[in-house]
């Protein structure tokens, strides 16, 4: 199993340290995740790799606390929330994390500029939503309905909403998964933006293997283990991409 | 107004007709249950003061036959504020236009004034008068199922003999708000008839001078609730 770096594991601000994850089914058990360790560094962009049913987003529903492991530890700035109340992890979530999801959950009844100020209301230091729009790109569409939007252009909506709240860490789960190609890395593009303007801790789970070549760090998982973690020596910008 | 305000808003404005109807059937349920509840209150209150009105007895006693120095030692016991002593007789109506008698109850009223306890509301006609041995105030029911009015005449069994009663009056009372004839379990207007009749009329038919049969008393702290023994 590949252990941490050591150094590094100085500044990890989020980790996964040897984490087990089992579903009950009936009589079966399903072994999602098979004693798991992977630290999150401070800024990095690392990318999950793994085919379905690899235990990539059980991991990241674990590493956001939406989601609790059935052993191991999550250790947040070094204080273990695996075993956090409701509450807490509530607020963990609120303070630190934010999410982006394949599918965009926006709320179809507001603009785009109030999907995010559903955020920025109760946030503590959250940007304006026209400046969260502004940073994906989406300025003169902020007074659309997502109905009057593109999948992009939703999925770029919901990217900003999560980092509106200027959240320690941004966790994407598939982010691309609905979008073609060229929309595809115009999100990606925007995930880049906010990680090396904000500076936010961005893990992005994907199946798309050249996705990859835009992380500081790549973590392959298959059958619930960690494959590989390995440093991307030759990082590449987004719209170098293809697949 | 706050995002999630504009929003609840925004989509009560898009389900504007399922919210109406959901609104208006709320609304319905709610009117419903304050008529329903505010008629409940009305009845009980109108119980209330029927009973406090006619002086319902908390306590009915029945006796097969004591004298009438009784009243005075009932009157004694702590708590017991008013004693009505009263004659209380079964008699058979054999009515014209029944195969089978109908059973009527004779309740005694005083000679003088009316009913300390118990009292009877004269809905049409007037009191028996005293000395007019053949009068009745009649329960109302039973006279619209067989179409008496005062002035009519009721054959009943007194005794053992025939006598023809005169209706001068029809009447309710808080004492038969559900008029069920002794031993039966439901109400029959058709078939029991509570009347009332002078006290020297029932005693002179009975040959119960100088005794009551049935007592009725009330106790001093309420005049509300009854029970009988």
């Amino acid at each position: 199993m590949p252990q941490p770096n050591p150094n590094s594991e100085q500044s990890a601000i989020l980790a996964a340290h040897d984490v087990s994850k089992v579903y009950q089914m009936g009589d079966v058990e399903v072994h999602a995740l098979r004693g798991v360790t992977v630290p999150l560094y401070e800024g990095e962009l690392m990318v999950l790799l793994g085919p379905s049913g690899s235990g990539k987003s059980t991991l990241l529903n674990i590493l956001g606390a939406l989601d609790v492991p059935t052993s191991g530890q999550v250790l947040y700035r070094g204080r273990d929330i695996s075993r956090a109340g409701d509450r807490e992890l509530t607020e963990f979530r609120r303070d630190n994390v934010g999410f982006v999801f394949q599918f965009y959950n926006l709320v179809p009844s507001l603009t785009a500029r109030e999907n995010i100020a559903l955020v920025t209301e109760i946030s503590k230091t959250p940007l304006d939503p026209g400046e969260a729009l502004e940073l994906v790109g989406l300025t003169d569409r902020m007074d659309h309905f997502p109905a009057q939007l593109s999948g992009g252009e939703q999925q770029r909506v919901a990217i900003a909403r999560a980092v509106a709240k200027q959240p320690k860490i941004l966790l994407c789960d598939e982010p691309t998964g609905a979008l073609d190609f060229k929309t595809g890395i115009r999100v990606l593009e925007v995930i880049d933006e906010v990680n090396r303007s904000l500076g936010t801790t961005t893990a992005v789970i994907t199946h798309h293997a050249p996705i990859a070549s835009m992380a500081d760090r790549v973590v392959s998982l298959s059958d619930g283990r960690v494959a590989s973690d390995v440093t991307n020596d030759r990082k590449v910008s987004p719209h170098e991409l293809t697949w | 107004m706050k995002v999630l305000d504009r929003k609840l808003f925004r989509d009560l404005t898009r389900l504007k007709g399922q919210a109406f109807t959901i609104a208006l059937v709320v609304a319905v349920g709610v009117a419903n249950y304050i008529t329903l509840r505010s008629a409940w209150r009305a009845l009980g209150d109108s119980r209330a003061a029927y009973y406090e009105q006619y002086r319902f007895a908390d306590v009915f006693a029945r006796l097969k036959r004591a004298p009438d120095s009784v009243a005075a030692q009932i009157h004694d016991v702590r708590g017991v504020a008013t004693v009505y002593p009263r004659v209380v007789e079964e008699v058979l109506l054999p009515m014209e236009d029944m195969i089978t008698p109908a059973h009527g109850q004779l309740i005694s009223l005083p000679v003088h004034g009316r009913p300390p306890l118990n009292d009877v509301y004269v809905k049409a006609g007037r009191f028996p008068e005293s000395g007019r041995g053949n009068e009745v105030l009649l329960y109302e029911p039973f006279a619209k199922e067989h179409r008496l009015r005062p002035g009519s005449t009721i054959p009943a069994i007194l005794n053992g003999k025939l006598h023809e009663l005169i209706v001068v009056g029809l009447a309710l009372s808080p004492e038969y708000v559900f008029a069920i004839e002794p031993g039966g379990i439901t109400s029959d207007d058709e078939r029991f008839a509570p009347m009332w009749m002078s006290t020297s009329a029932i005693e002179a038919a009975f040959q119960m001078e100088g005794a009551f049969w049935s007592r009725v008393w009330t106790s001093a702290r309420s005049s509300s609730r009854s029970t009988e023994s």
